[in-house]
């Protein structure tokens, strides 16, 4: 009998009951007495089997009373819980469409009863979240009413450890932790962009995926699960918010009660960043009160990150790397990335930025996610960070204000900074370019006789490469970096095979290098690597990769180019090839210094300078010496460090080599500026400028020049501004990026305004307009049409004036920043009153006065100042101005500038002179006038000449501000 | 789930053309993909009670459902790919349930009080029942394979009634009756208590 026969017949029986069933098992029986047995077993076990296998084998293995589990809700199949918060419970569900089929995360929510108004408001929000589409952030697929009547939301089902985690699980150093924060910054900003905040950003909203790229969950939830939460209409709801949130990242506005906004998000992120760099919260509750956390929230102030690590560290509840802590590499430590040298590193500018996102009052914080992003763009840039310097540096970064609002800026120190960036790679690209790897003889002297013959020689002998190269590796030596990429070029048209090959791959890289160009740097390296080992010359290819692993230095991270010099090391002692090991370690020390690792960059160093010593190599001497000094004034021994650049100047000028001794100035500066001793890191500066336009770094150059117009400009040294300028355009030119231009336009506009010569500086405005409009960036092109704005008013083009004005503050209002505005905007409330409106100017002046109160902003308070004046005046109201105008000159002699100074003057005799107080006003414009015409500030001498010509009779309306 | 883990998983694409060789009477691919599948079970369901969710059931169908949709990409769903893996993947979910009591099992005789790594399912039933089962099971199987494979796929993948017979290419009616009966089966195998 075979088993399908038992099988039927248990079905048809199983279908038959009582005398029926027993016939069939008689009849069957009969048959087979064996297989009607064994049917009646199995019918009699079927009979009490109805619960086998009825509960889930998981069942028998889960503690618990089993919660059901919603097998559906709206379109989606749940698959299990992932999740359960204050605002409800995730599931892990699967989306099933046509064609596909794909998981996704469903938040059920625990709302409360919702009112129709409110599920209006919810469907809307709904509609509203979908639209969000950025790779940073999670998408937002659907919401609705699942069948028992709450609410859920499906979001795209994101993998991944949160920020945190990741950073800890990789080791992250910190610029690598401050460039995956910039991309949750960026989400946020599109987030924002769209008027949808957050409210709830912690790291455990921030899943870094196997790509290593963050992902921003939750966007803009929290407002759908208290839909009243965040409107400041109605405090008693907000207050319950919080019980969603995570006190320890929510903002004190948000404990508060008070409304949310853009603010609050920029305070967590702030919070975020300081424990992704610290490793610890800026506020802990050490009883684990929630209440006494959010005391903490509302009144303490944070102490800085740096200050934090450092403690984090020395704390004995913090693990540390080993029992020794000497050699213990403290990256081990569980959260501070690197710990020892963070502490070092974090120090100054990622404390001010920090504190600046953690302030109690939200109008104190970064305005906007973006320029939070930009002062952290600029830290990893090297360049003086917002936060710190307030905003004198805000002014500094828009390069020049307008010269009424011009505040002495201590332009030396934050001008410092930004040479400051390129020096760790800025130094020696050049091995011995043309020779072979037997020990060097001593290299010539590349004095100026030596360059002359070269390039003589090279020139009547067009044919010999050897020559050319020569004369390359000779100017480089002498840090001629722009001679040295034209002699490649000459090279490079030599014809047939004489132009090529991975020599002169080498000489173009190593040139590249000193000319900041790194992408041509690394990819001529690439191609003298390959030619080289073709070729079967190792050395050159190990020099070649040396020239590669410093242009990665800047074009990928320092850990790339550590690891690629690590290998080079190794290979180098194995052929015995000491330039390349010497240099391998030189460049690992670098790495490891931008990788915030000092004490392997000390190691390195003491292990690297002894044998470029031996070796004398002294380039790879100097660059060396430069980075011992530069860490040594980063943990704090400025002294130390100067002693030592003594060393390497006096190298650098027994050589010749310009590159090298720039290098160090520039580190000399920076130490003099570190140490309070500005005057003389000014005069350094000077120094240093000279040698960087022999070494031919342009973007270094540009810089330097723009600032020292502008600094020039504003103590009216005219000459001296306008020959910086001179020397920056063509620079600007040949780099040829529209802000490189834009910022030169800008900086010679501001000259030309303030010699008073009017047309040429509205030519310069509105071609940096034009150029700004070609840059696209918001923030650049509203800072040019503010100029343009105020200098159209200051001739009284007004609508000219109203419509620069108009779109200058609504691009800084895009971006978020209000500071901006406050400048812009003082110009249509002059606007207004010169069109008779009088009640709208009032009221406009009376916002702005406000709002520069507020913003703690000098410059803010100084340009609304200068409104009301210009507006008491345009409404004939004389001696309200010649008050207004008195106290603008007395802010302005606070400034210690004298064209700010003499220009204010000049507009307080002309209030005067209106108002009927002739004598004052002659006897301003007598004593102002000889000072103007000795520095050649011309709407001065104009104004002057104005009140002297018609003194006693009444003066034309000028309203000049 | 740390992204390593992730990583570490076959390369997209890899289970679909297993299961298209494995239709196409290749054997070896089944064995290739017991392997995969098995991998990601074991990973899913130790993800999961590692994340300490009290008061909650394990859907069996859910696990196996999660591991579909991770291990076969969803650009184009062919139903027959589906369903064999869905078959496949009830063999699995024995295998690594029958693992883990049997480890369990084996902690409980140890007297030095084996631990286990990944957290066990929790101490509330007898391995011993589920390994009974277990051994039931092969019995049917030798017997009745294709009874042991819809057991298989309802009690341990946690499929329908339908899933199944579109997986087995049978009607629903018979994929019932097999089910009552091998239940009884089981009932009076278990009964007997070999």
């Amino acid at each position: 009998m075979t088993g399908e026969s038992l099988r039927d017949l248990f079905a048809r029986a199983e279908e038959l009951e009582g005398v029926e069933r027993e016939e069939l098992l008689r009849a069957v029986g009969r048959r087979d007495p064996d297989l009607a047995r064994e049917l009646e077993e199995l019918l009699a076990a079927g009979a009490r089997a109805d619960s086998l296998l009825e509960r889930s084998p998981y069942d028998l293995e889960t503690i618990a009373d089993p919660v059901s589990l919603p097998v559906e809700i709206g379109p989606y199949r749940i698959l299990r819980e992932i999740g359960r918060g204050g605002m409800g419970t995730v599931y892990l569900a699967a989306q099933r469409g046509e064609g596909f089929e794909r998981l996704v995360a469903i938040k059920r929510l625990d709302r409360r009863g919702a009112s129709p108004t409110s599920e209006r408001r919810f469907r809307d929000e709904v509609k509203f979240l979908a639209a969000l589409e950025h790779p940073g952030i999670a998408r937002f697929l659907d919401g609705g009413r699942a069948a028992d009547g709450s609410a859920y939301l499906a979001l795209e089902y994101v993998e991944g450890s949160d920020l945190l985690a990741h950073a800890r699980q990789q080791r992250l150093s910190i610029d690598q932790r401050l460039r995956l924060f910039l991309e949750v910054l960026a989400a946020v900003e599109y987030a924002h962009a769209r008027k949808i905040v957050h409210r709830d950003l912690k790291p455990g909203n921030v899943l870094v995926g196997a790509d290593g790229r963050p992902k921003l969950l939750d966007f803009g939830i929290s407002k759908l699960i208290d839909p009243d939460a965040g409107d400041s209409s109605d405090a008693a709801t907000t207050r319950t918010e919080l019980r969603a949130l995570t006190p320890a990242y929510a903002s004190p506005e948000q404990i508060r009660g008070g409304p949310v906004t853009v603010a609050s998000d920029v305070y967590s992120l702030g919070v975020v960043l300081y424990e992704l760099l610290a490793g610890v919260r800026p506020f802990q509750s050490a009883s684990g009160d929630a209440r006494e956390l959010e005391r903490a929230v509302l009144e303490q102030e944070p102490e800085p990150p740096s200050t934090a690590a450092r403690r984090a560290l020395t704390e004995p509840s913090a693990p540390r790397g080993g029992p020794e802590g000497g050699v213990a590499n403290a990256s081990d430590a569980p959260d501070a990335p690197n710990a020892p040298n963070a502490a070092i590193r974090l120090g100054r500018d990622l404390d001010a930025i920090c504190l600046k996102a953690l302030r109690k009052e939200p109008r104190e914080r970064y305005a906007s996610v973006a320029l939070l992003a930009e002062d952290l763009r600029r830290l990893l840039a090297g360049l003086p960070v917002l936060a710190r310097r307030g905003g004198l540096t805000y002014r500094l970064l828009k390069l020049a204000r307008r010269h009424s609002v011009h505040v002495a800026v201590a332009a030396a120190a934050a001008l410092l900074a930004t040479l400051f960036v390129l020096l760790a790679v800025r130094t020696s690209g050049s091995g011995p370019v043309a020779r072979d790897a037997r020990p060097a003889p001593p290299r010539p002297r590349p004095t100026l006789s030596r360059i002359g013959e070269l390039s003589a020689r090279f020139a009547e002998n067009p044919g010999q490469p050897e020559i050319g190269l020569e004369l390359i590796a000779t100017l480089l030596a002498a840090g001629r970096g722009d001679d040295a990429m034209g002699a490649v070029v000459r090279l490079r048209q030599l014809p047939g095979e004489l132009g090529k090959g991975p020599r002169i791959d080498l000489a173009e890289a190593e040139a590249a290098l000193a000319v900041s160009e790194y992408q041509r740097a690394a990819s001529a390296a690439g191609m003298a690597r390959e030619g080289a080992l073709r070729t079967q010359d190792a050395t050159l290819a190990r020099r070649a990769q040396v020239a590669q692993a410093r242009a990665l230095l800047r074009l990928s991270t320092p850990e790339e180019a550590n690891r690629r010099m690590a290998e080079l090391f190794t290979a180098a002692e194995a052929a015995g090839d000491e330039w390349a090991a010497v240099a391998a370690l030189v460049v690992r020390a670098v790495a490891a210094r931008k990788g915030a690792q000092a004490e392997e960059a000390e190691r390195l160093v003491a292990e690297a300078l002894p044998r470029a010593r031996a070796l004398g190599e002294k380039r790879l001497e100097i660059e060396t010496l430069t980075l011992r000094s530069r860490l040594e004034g980063e943990s704090g021994a400025v002294d130390q460090g100067l002693a030592t650049l003594e060393v390497a100047l006096a190298l650098a000028r027994e050589e010749g080599d310009v590159a090298s001794e720039a290098s160090a100035l520039l580190m000399k500066m920076a130490l003099l500026n570190w140490g309070g001793d500005d005057e003389a890191a000014v005069e350094v500066g000077k120094l240093a400028v000279h040698r960087l336009r022999l070494s031919g770094d342009r973007e270094q150059l540009l810089t330097v020049l723009a600032n020292t117009a502008i600094q020039r400009t504003e103590r009216a040294q005219f000459a001296e501004a306008e020959a910086a300028i001179a020397e920056a355009e063509p620079i600007a030119r040949s780099l040829g990026s529209p802000r490189h231009r834009g910022a030169i336009l800008r900086t010679r506009g501001y000259l030309e305004e303030q010699r008073g010569d009017r047309p040429a500086a509205r030519a310069s405005y509105a071609a940096a307009v034009a150029v700004g409009r070609e840059a696209a960036v918001d923030s650049v092109l509203a800072i040019y049409l503010n100029d343009l704005a105020w200098l159209e008013l200051y001739d009284d083009n007004f609508d000219a004036a109203a419509i620069a004005a108009e779109e200058a503050v609504e691009l800084y209002r895009r971006g978020g920043d209000e500071r901006g505005a406050l400048e812009a905007e003082p110009v249509l409330a002059c606007v207004d009153a010169a069109r008779g409106r009088v009640a709208r100017a009032r009221k406009r002046l009376a916002a702005l006065t406000k709002g520069a109160d507020e913003s703690d902003s000098e410059s803010a308070r100084f340009v609304v100042l200068i409104a009301e004046a210009r507006v008491a005046e345009i409404f004939g109201e004389l001696p309200r101005a010649v008050v207004l105008r008195r106290r603008l000159v007395e802010i302005a002699v606070g400034f210690e500038l004298p064209g700010l100074v003499m220009n204010q003057r000049s507009q307080l005799a002309l209030a005067l002179d209106r108002a009927g107080e002739r004598s004052e006003a002659t006897a301003i414009a007598k004593e102002l006038l000889p000072q103007a015409e000795r520095l050649g500030l011309g709407d001065v001498i104009r104004e002057c000449r104005e009140i002297l010509d018609h003194a006693g009779t009444l003066p034309a309306p000028r309203t000049a501000l | 789930m740390s992204p390593r883990e992730v990583e570490s998983g076959p390369p997209p694409g890899e289970v679909t053309r297993l299961l298209h060789a494995w239709r196409g009477g290749g054997e070896a691919a089944r064995e290739r993909l017991i392997e995969h599948v098995y991998a990601e079970l074991k990973k899913i369901a130790g993800a999961h009670l590692r994340g300490e969710r009290r008061g909650q059931t394990l859907e069996a169908t859910g696990l196996v459902h999660e591991a579909f949709l991770r291990l076969v990409p969803q650009t184009r769903v062919d139903w027959r790919d589906r369903a064999h893996f869905f078959g496949l993947a009830s063999t699995c979910m024995r295998r690594v349930l029958v693992d883990r009591a049997r480890a369990r099992a084996a902690a409980k005789r140890d007297p030095e009080g084996y631990v286990l790594t990944g957290a066990p399912f929790g101490a509330r039933s007898s391995p011993e029942e589920l390994l009974d089962l277990d051994r039931a099971l092969e019995r049917l199987a030798t017997e009745h394979p294709r009874l042991a494979q819809v057991v298989e796929m309802r009690f341990f993948a946690g499929l329908e009634v339908a899933e199944i017979a579109e997986c087995l290419a049978l009607s629903e009616r018979t994929v019932k009756r097999d089910w009552a009966f091998a239940r009884a089966w089981l009932l009076r195998e278990l009964e007997k208590g070999v």
